[in-house]
């Protein structure tokens, strides 16, 4: 500790000298706490003269106001800062000389992590006062402040990792400042809203829960401005498999996690700039973290009836019109909780989408690029191995790939499971023939997209993605909205992997037993299941038949890129595809 | 002290450097030649660790590029082509920064930092800012940093670019004086003037292949090429061509009259000093008024043209 004191991080030295120059620190200071002072006192001094409230409630008022300046400081601009810094690094090659100096990648991410917002943190310190001031006169309790802080320094230190990775991996140096600030803008304001569909995580990551569930709660009712919401932004204990965790334990898992992923991403970014974002095995490792982290949650709503009723039932069953107000009637907290099947569907299509998602992300960032494959075989025949490396940038991602597909049935399998053993989603869960499509379904659209995207590579490979399956959506869309003819729209849709998926696990959860007294099939009407259901089993299958094709024209293509490798094969350019590097630079 | 053994280089399917294989010793100095492209570039991209070669083994000090990259990293200086600057922080600052990341200890920092400066002649602009220096002085400043942890091995893509005469002239002293010192030298560049003199050898590259190599005038020797001679007259040159036809080693003369009347003649001749002292008695005892005759130095472009041609054939 005291050596850091003494001969601190360079990197740190080196931010602190160009960025806190007297000029600059001394006009950035007065903006920022004139504003501060400003905002405090037309909070305080309005309430305390004119409202004739005491002073320090008032004083309360100010606290919440100031940790939002401090967020915006640290977060938005902050953020800014350091997507801005290393991109500029990265684009004009200064980060070649990094590179080249004998620190540890550690030494250099935490360099950069806290020395490129240092004037940023050097301005929250600023408004430091006025928020001790606040406390002072509230006497607002300073554990609470203290529990507040662990967590927003935890989740600045989020975002300002997602932008330094942003900067080191982004094909577009200077665009990484405005595309961090649009990442912190969907993490802050569109993913949490996930948690009202009891996925807690991504709300976690933010400060929100803390900010207007602990901190918020503290205000005096008339002041908090409905900052609670149903499933959001509240104090809660967090639901996770058969019991809950304490929020904050919640939220320092979920933001350790995405640091300890960024951490592994900047480390292997700095020991070589060619190295992929992920290893083979640290990808499978990241997805299967996700998983368990989504798991968690659906596991909970599955076993645990508060949890249901919290995120699924209405709270006020009717609502009725005494003096000109609606009042709420609340439910009988004593009512059996109803578990509808419908539930399970939504959750399923949820988790599916989000998991989709995040295999396509996966897939494209472990596949090998055709030149990253040939030059792996060079050198393996160079060493004289007949095969590469399983965990090596060069080798194929179709193990890793399967591996995750099976992660992601498995974990799907376990939340049927739970649905339909005792907790009254279903009389018995689905029979194994019911299980057929939606896992050719899936492992369909998981081998195309392996397989494509090993095939055609970067931007054709994305191109190509729009291409089969965004048009077909379209055009769907275009169908059932013009004519109304829903049978047609979904078999010209069927190419968007979704649709399939969907429509297959739709299928399966209409082919479950119902509870007694029960039906279990309400999501396609009667007059057209039967149509559904040949257009769903034709979809899956088809995709199935075109993934296992499209792998097949991966091998090929894989057995040459061995063959040009090895030196057994010429290396025309007339095979060869566009996204290769004209030889046009200085080499 | 630096040792490759068939390095290759690819970008996808383009190959950059192919089969590279090199010795060099310490204390000499090692010019790179080649015209863009050729892959200098990537191999010294190599040699600094900043790429994987397909393959092939290289090593400095003993060190191996792919296996000890960290320890590489201490025994090396490396400049790139585009030297960059932090343009916010003053020299002392940029210097002092990698002073802290090469691990100079504290109490000999501020010291070497004076002594790098001192040695590029930057001192008077210890305090300037980084951004505002002319590019010459940039590529000095970034000398300085390459220069800073005292590396074994120095590796300098086309230091000399941007660079005035006189600060050429002190390059070169500095890289004759780091190299009496013990310190080997990769230095690259495109013209071949920039570097004759004090290079102890040099390799050309073509096509990612370093397609001769060794001491400059062996190098010149082995690709055969010809010295090209101009003959300055005052008045008209007629009869200069006649004469010089007949002597032994001459070739493709040229007849030329410049702006002011005067005679300028152009000739090629396998020969050495010797030949050419001969052919100047010749046109002295012939009354030829000579008020010039001397060598026309070769740029790379004709070296590579000719290596070009004795690969094809």
């Amino acid at each position: 500790m005291l050596s850091v004191l003494n001969d601190p991080n360079p990197l740190f030295v080196k931010s602190l000298r160009a960025r806190m120059r007297w000029a600059h620190l001394l006009s950035w200071g007065v903006v920022t706490l004139t504003l501060t002072l400003f905002v405090a006192m037309v909070i305080y001094l309005p309430m305390v003269h004119r409202q004739g409230v005491a002073s320090a409630e008032a004083a309360k008022a100010v606290i919440p106001a100031v940790l939002i300046i401090q967020a915006v400081l640290l977060m938005f601009l902050g953020t800014g800062s350091v997507a801005y810094g290393i991109s500029m690094e990265r684009d004009e090659g200064l980060i070649e000389y990094q590179r080249m100096t004998p620190m540890s990648p550690t030494a250099k991410i935490l360099g950069y992590l806290f020395g490129l917002p240092a004037r940023e943190y050097v301005l929250v310190a600023l408004t430091m006062p006025v928020l001790g001031w606040a406390v002072f006169v509230s006497g607002f309790s300073v554990v609470t402040i203290l529990h507040f802080y662990l967590i927003f320094f935890s989740s600045v230190w989020v975002y300002h990792l997602t932008a330094l990775t942003a900067g080191m991996v982004s094909p577009m140096p200077r665009m990484t400042a405005i595309i961090s600030m649009g990442l912190v803008f969907v993490l802050y304001f569109v993913l949490p809203n996930l948690s009202r569909m009891g996925i807690p995580f991504f709300e976690h990551l933010t400060i929100r829960p803390l900010l207007f569930g602990m901190v918020w709660e503290e205000l005096p009712v008339e002041m908090r401005m409905g900052a609670e919401q149903s499933g959001i932004d509240e104090a809660r204990p967090i639901p996770w498999f058969g019991g809950t965790i304490n929020q904050t334990v919640y939220a320092l898992l979920a933001q350790g996690f995405v640091i300890g992923v960024m951490y592994s991403v900047l480390r292997r970014k700095w020991v070589r700039e060619t190295s992929h974002l992920f290893s083979k095995a640290s990808g499978v490792v990241a997805y299967a973290g996700v998983l368990v982290f989504m798991l968690s949650s659906l596991w909970a709503i599955m076993v645990q009836d508060e949890v249901y009723a919290s995120v699924f039932t209405t709270r006020f069953e009717t609502a009725e019109f005494v003096d000109g107000e609606w009042i709420a009637t609340m439910r009988n907290p004593n009512a059996p909780i109803a578990r509808d099947p419908e539930v399970v569907m939504a959750l399923l299509f949820v988790t599916i989408g989000l998991m989709g998602v995040m295999y396509v992300c996966m897939t494209t960032w472990l596949t090998a690029s055709r030149h990253t494959a040939i030059e792996g075989w060079r050198r393996a025949m160079k060493l004289g191995q007949t095969r590469l490396g399983w965990n090596s940038d060069a080798t194929t991602s179709l193990p890793a790939c399967l591996l995750m597909l099976g992660l992601s049935m498995a974990a799907t399998w376990l939340v049927l499971d739970l649905a339909a053993s005792d907790h009254g989603f279903y009389g018995r869960g689905p029979t194994p023939a019911g299980l057929v499509l939606p896992v050719l379904a899936v492992c369909g659209c998981g081998l195309f997209v392996q397989g494509l995207c090993e095939r055609l590579g970067g931007l054709v490979f994305v191109v190509g993605l729009f291409l089969v399956w965004m048009i077909p959506l379209f055009v769907g869309v275009i169908v059932s909205a013009a004519f109304n003819e829903l049978d047609l729209a979904m078999l010209v849709a069927m190419p968007c992997p979704p649709v399939p998926i969907f429509s297959s696990v739709a299928l399966m959860l209409e082919t479950t037993e119902p509870l007694p007294g029960m039906r279990a099939g309400q999501f396609v009407p009667d007059d057209e299941f039967s149509s559904f259901r040949a257009i769903s089993t034709a979809g899956g299958y088809a995709y199935f038949v075109a993934g296992v094709g499209v792998q097949a024209w991966r091998l090929m293509y894989r057995t040459r890129v061995r063959r040009i490798g090895l030196g057994a094969e010429s290396n025309e350019r007339s095979w060869l595809d566009a996204d290769l590097p004209e030889q046009t630079e200085d080499f | 002290m630096i040792e490759t053994r068939e390095i290759r280089v690819d970008y996808g399917e383009v190959t950059a450097v192919t089969d590279v294989s090199l010795e060099i010793g310490a204390g000499e100095i090692y010019g790179l030649i080649g015209p863009n492209g050729a892959g200098k570039t990537s191999l010294i991209s190599v040699l600094a660790t900043l790429r994987a070669p397909t393959y092939g083994d290289a090593k400095i000090d003993g060190k191996d590029v792919l296996e000890d990259v960290a320890g590489v990293r201490r025994v090396i200086g490396y400049m790139p082509d585009l030297a960059p600057v932090y343009k916010t922080l003053r020299c002392w600052e940029f210097l002092d920064l990698f002073a802290r990341a090469y691990g100079v200890a504290r109490h000999e920092r501020r010291a070497r930092v004076s002594t790098c400066l001192d040695e590029v002649n930057l001192t008077a602009k210890r305090n300037a800012k980084a951004g505002t220096l002319s590019r010459g002085m940039t590529q000095r400043l970034v000398l300085a940093k390459t220069l800073l942890h005292e590396p074994k091995v120095l590796l300098l893509d086309e230091p000399a670019s941007g660079l005035d005469p006189i600060a050429r002239m002190e390059l070169r002293d500095l890289l004759k004086r780091l190299a009496g010192q013990g310190r080997s030298v990769i230095i690259s560049s495109h013209i071949l003037n920039e570097l004759s003199g004090f290079c102890t050898s040099v390799g050309i590259m073509e096509r990612g292949r370093l397609v001769v190599h060794g001491n400059l005038d062996e190098v010149l020797e082995s690709v055969n090429v010809t010295r090209r001679y101009v003959v300055e007259t005052i008045g008209a040159s007629d009869g200069v061509a006649g004469l010089l036809d007949g002597g032994a080693g001459v070739t493709d003369v040229v007849t030329e009259t410049d702006a002011k009347g005067n005679g300028v003649v152009t000739f090629e001749l396998a020969g050495g000093d010797e030949e050419a002292a001969v052919i100047l008695g010749r046109l002295v005892a012939a009354g030829v008024r000579v008020k010039g005759f001397g060598e026309r130095r070769r740029g790379v472009e004709d070296v590579m043209r000719r290596v070009g041609a004795t690969e094809t054939s």
